[in-house]
């Protein structure tokens, strides 16, 4: 399918062979996002947007932190599409940025001098597993000399919903 | 002379900023007091109830959480319970080995103003009391800092806050109403979630001193300031054998755990996590568990888990 849109708009198809991909358009969102990514890669390559477009993804890139974040058990859902996104970003600007170099190299040498992203390790919110060892841990705190049994609420507080930051 | 003169005067008010610190201790093992306190960490707050009575039997306290799941803790002397109703289970920690380590550290003034300036400011208002404003600026980016306020009349610590690098506060505690002294009903100690199930799971733990080096274990760290305190071995429900050691630098805590991978049925997440201010660093070392937790920045909980190292003795 992915040969036959791209052969659509090289306009190497015949009407009759283009028209049942409009309403197949209109229902596959894959493929809308295929169609949008084509045209992109080919402003690109025509250098219609060229540099402004590499910065824009750069300037992006430049400011998400790298995930480098460990397994977690439970609801590893949000982690795992943070860390897709970020790979998927990093693969489209290779991408983008490879095909599009070859032409475009008077215009910004700096695609390819962009300076990485800063490597941040980021903290999954303990959950249940490390209860036991801050009951344990936190006898032992000097703050318990100074607050008594109130940071022990600490071992028992609830971890509500994944807003967490 | 007039540098000296400046200088002396520093370390006299510094000398000041932290024998309130003294204050807070004498406090805590001395003053009974009821009050409401809120727990905010990150964007979480809780809010609990706290009773505390000195008495003649050592010290007395139970907490309760007004928001959300009903939970429950219990201290008395040297054995904390933990009552939770949801999953029917009390957690029970008791110190057996009293002659080896204290059942509390001491918050020691020394170590203190070597790695922390700390500072006495304004006086603010919290629970209706006039309260000294304490700043302890961490001189590295090993710990983190605090500011506290504490009962000029009583000096009770009636808020405290931990300060992450960007002087921004990641955990705090504050009440918003307090009774410091006065009679207060024993009836208030009283586990009130005891009566409500027969079935209750109980899981013991205890702990006694024990030397990690001699099963193989070695801990060396490049924490600057931060010192070893004490060594043992906790047992969970009997059976598990857990080496627990604790560094501190006066302030700060940071526990190291090490436990056979085998046993565990639930564990903390591999590498980092967090709860406000206390971070873990998980990581797994000759079929064990490694996990370090401590009220102190990301980097000094990793340097700690990754110079523990597994030699056959």
């Amino acid at each position: 399918m992915k040969e036959t849109l791209s052969a659509w708009m090289d306009s190497e198809l015949s009407g009759e062979q283009a028209g049942p991909l409009l309403p197949q358009l209109k229902r596959d969102a894959e493929l809308r996002r295929n169609w949008d990514c084509y045209h992109l890669i080919g402003d690109a390559l025509r250098g219609v947007h060229g540099p402004d477009l590499c910065a824009g993804i750069r300037a992006r890139l430049d400011a998400e932190p790298t995930v480098l974040a460990p397994q977690r058990r439970r609801k590893p859902e949000t982690l795992r599409w943070a860390a897709l996104t970020v790979a998927a970003s990093a693969a489209a600007v290779v991408f983008v940025g490879w095909i599009a170099l070859p032409g475009m190299q008077q215009d910004s040498p700096q695609v390819a001098a962009a300076p990485p992203a800063e490597v941040k390790q980021v903290a999954v919110p303990a959950g249940e597993g490390a209860k036991d060892y801050l009951l344990a841990h936190q006898r032992y705190s000097p703050s318990s000399a100074m607050q008594g049994v109130a940071p022990y609420v600490r071992a028992v507080a609830e971890q509500r919903g994944s807003a967490h930051r | 002379m007039l540098l000296l003169a400046l200088s002396v005067q520093a370390a006299r008010a510094e000398g000041d900023a932290l024998s309130w610190l003294q204050r807070i201790r004498v406090a805590t093992q001395t003053l009974s007091y009821t009050g409401t306190f809120v727990f905010r960490s990150g964007d979480q707050a809780e809010t609990s109830r706290i009773v505390h009575v000195v008495g003649r039997r050592g010290i007395r306290e139970r907490l309760e959480t007004l928001d959300g799941h009903p939970r429950e803790i219990v201290r008395n002397g040297d054995e904390v319970k933990c009552y939770l109703p949801d999953s029917k289970t009390i957690k029970v920690d008791k110190q057996t080995d009293h002659s080896v380590f204290p059942s509390l550290l001491p918050i020691n003034l020394q170590d203190i103003g070597e790695h922390y300036e700390v500072s006495a400011g304004a006086i603010e208002r919290i629970a209706g009391h006039d309260s000294r404003v304490i700043v302890l600026q961490p001189k590295d980016k090993l710990r983190y800092g605090r500011k506290l306020w504490v009962d000029v009349k009583t000096g009770m610590l009636l808020k405290s806050q931990t300060l992450d690098d960007k002087n921004e506060p990641i955990e705090q505690f504050a009440f918003t109403q307090i009774s410091i002294g006065g009679k207060i009903d024993r009836d208030q100690l009283k586990p009130r979630f005891l009566a409500q199930s027969r079935t209750w799971h109980i899981e013991n733990s205890g702990a006694v001193a024990a030397s990690l080096a001699v099963s193989g274990w070695s801990i060396k760290p490049e924490l600057p300031g931060f010192r070893k305190m004490t060594e043992m071995k906790r047992t969970q429900d009997g059976s598990t054998e857990v080496g627990h050691v604790i560094y501190s630098d006066g302030l700060a805590a940071v526990s190291v755990f090490i436990e056979p991978m085998a046993n565990k049925t639930s564990q903390p997440p591999a590498g980092l996590s967090r709860q406000g201010a206390i971070n873990i660093y998980s990581r797994q070392v000759a079929s064990h568990l490694v996990t370090v937790v401590g009220e102190a920045p990301a980097a000094s909980v990793k340097t700690l888990a990754e110079s523990v190292e597994y030699h056959k003795p």
